[in-house]
């Protein structure tokens, strides 16, 4: 699912126009990207957590050319599934 | 920072943001995660711009072993989710580390350049001016004494003159003789203080036969150099003429077996430092019975040269006793103090030099030395241009710390033998190498300026042979 059929779909279960639902949307993508750049998480029940992780610099070979790079430390969003996401998933491939 | 934002959390923050109610903002959170949630686990990608997307990934079912028991154990196949965070959200939060980017490491060649730098550095320090300052030690006194040698030829072939001659000149007994002495005077220099060296005064009782032994021991194991040393000594107490030849002879044969000058060197700092001091004392000591010995004698020499012509050898180790021995008819018994005298001052610049290398703490010796020594032996071992050998071990970085006290200044030692050095980073070992006057280069490693234009050479050199 894109980000337009999302939004239409929120649209309609929410029962607001458009340009009420984008700018929701706007400030939620916003406050994520404040606090996650604060390397504040954001865990949201039932969904899954969303954390900034530090990732440690590092030694890579290309394995076509055999060079050897350094790769430099950086910050990334990671995001964990929550129960309910898991336990759909789950049932979903268990069938 | 590193604070946990729950829902509630999210709610409130997105209500101030908008101004709106609570309920309108959980309103809408509460939604969109449900929706999110829908899509994920229905097994559909979800892409939100600016944020990401969520896309559940099928993993096959594969084996594996149950680590308790060992038993056998499938793990079913199962869906995970990946996270692929929009680019806009990836930048803001890697924004602390965003100056960074990909380097490539230089290839091998170079990393193997710094490791054999710290190898270097460690094996210097380690030996702390063992082994591989000595063998420059005794080139640099070679060639320089020659030249005061050759004009006193005569007068300088003392039985107890160490300087070291010019190896060319092999027609002579007398110079073949001084040449081993470089090796030995070479040998001498590091070790900064020694006991024996303080009373060297004294020692004028002992006589010349005990400095013989001495200087030949010093190649040799201690054992056999303890023994010969005492016998002589109350032998020459007593006959000085009948003594003098009996104490050459044995001084003589553990030269000739002293083949392994190496081994020498690679012994211990302190047995070095102990010879040393004992060397200088014989020195002074073998100067004054020289002396001594040449009034009350005068044809003895020709018996000891006889000794000297039958055992002489065409090593680099050859006894000196010989040649001087022989050389000492031909003197006359007058010039004799002189001749000695000077062979002291040069015996001292060969000292010093090495000292000044080692940076030991030869003080006392040295001053007496000095102190002695005529100004001129010192100022003809200057002008004399350094010549190395490349070893295992010793690399142009080595030398140039050691010559000129940093190891960047290599770069000079390379300008000055480009012809012989194809790639500074791999001089094969053996390569004869021209070290440059400092000056030449203005080099001064406590000048900033010079180290870093040094530096800034050698990148300039290092990067042909990348």
């Amino acid at each position: 699912m894109d980000h337009k059929t999302f939004l239409t779909q929120l649209q309609t279960r929410l029962g607001k126009d458009k340009g009420e639902v984008e700018e929701y949307m706007s400030a939620f993508l916003q406050i994520m990207k404040e606090r996650c750049a604060q390397m504040d998480s954001v865990a949201i029940q039932g969904f899954g957590t969303f954390e900034p992780k530090k990732k440690l610099e590092r030694v890579v070979v290309n394995p076509a050319t055999g060079k050897r790079m350094l790769v430099p430390p950086k910050m990334i969003l990671s995001f964990k599934p929550g129960s309910a996401i898991k336990m759909k998933l789950k049932m979903l491939s268990s069938k | 920072m590193n604070e946990k934002i729950s829902f509630p959390d999210l709610v409130t923050l997105l209500a101030t943001k908008l101004n709106v109610t609570k309920k309108e903002a959980e309103a809408f959170l509460k939604e969109f995660f449900t929706i999110s949630t829908e899509v994920i686990s229905s097994g559909e990608e979800l892409r939100i711009n600016e944020l990401g997307v969520f896309k559940p990934i099928w993993v096959e079912p594969r084996a594996s072993v149950n680590v308790q028991t060992g038993e056998p154990v499938e793990i079913p196949g199962h869906y995970k989710v990946s996270f692929v965070p929009d680019k806009v959200l990836r930048e803001a939060v890697n924004a602390p580390f965003s100056s960074f980017s990909v380097e490539i490491l230089n290839d091998h060649v170079s990393t193997e350049a710094m490791m054999a730098v710290g190898d270097e550095g460690m094996a210097e320090s380690r030996e702390g001016d063992g082994s591989e300052e000595e063998p420059v030690a005794a080139d640099e006194p070679a060639a320089p004494e020659a030249m005061p040698l050759q004009e006193e030829v005569e007068d300088a072939i003392m039985p107890e003159t160490d300087k070291p001659e010019a190896p060319e000149i092999e027609d002579l007994p007398g110079e073949k003789e001084e040449q081993p002495v470089v090796p030995e005077s070479g040998v001498i220099p590091e070790p900064a203080s020694d006991p024996d060296a303080e009373t060297e005064p004294e020692p004028d009782v002992v006589s010349l036969e005990q400095d013989e032994p001495a200087e030949t021991s010093e190649e040799q194991p201690l054992e056999t150099e303890i023994q010969p040393a005492v016998e002589p000594v109350a032998e020459t107490h007593a006959e000085p003429v009948a003594d003098e030849p009996k104490a050459d002879v044995p001084a003589l044969v553990p030269v000739e077996t002293d083949t392994d000058y190496t081994d020498y060197l690679q012994k211990s700092a302190s047995r070095r430092a102990f010879w040393w001091g004992a060397l200088s004392a014989l020195g002074v000591i073998v100067v004054i019975g020289v002396a001594v010995w040449f009034f009350l004698r005068g044809d003895e020499g020709i018996r000891i040269g006889e000794y000297t012509l039958s055992l002489t050898n065409e090593e680099v180790f050859a006894p000196q006793l010989q040649a001087n021995q022989v050389a000492d008819t031909v003197v006359v018994s007058e010039p004799v103090d002189t001749t000695a005298m000077v062979d002291v001052a040069e015996r001292d610049s060969v000292a010093e030099k090495p000292v000044a290398q080692s940076e030991k703490t030869e003080r006392v010796e040295k001053t007496e030395k000095t102190s002695q020594s005529a100004t001129t032996p010192t100022t003809a071992v200057e002008a004399e241009p350094v010549v190395e050998t490349i070893r295992s071990g010793v690399f142009l970085t080595t030398l140039a710390r050691k010559y000129f006290g940093h190891k960047t200044f290599w770069v000079y030692i390379y300008e000055e033998n480009k012809k012989v050095i194809k790639n500074p980073n791999q001089v094969p070992i053996g390569t004869r190498v021209v070290i440059p006057e400092a000056s030449k280069y203005h080099i001064d490693a406590k000048d900033r300026r010079s180290v870093e234009a040094a530096k800034a050479l050698a990148v300039k050199i290092l990067s042909q042979y990348e």
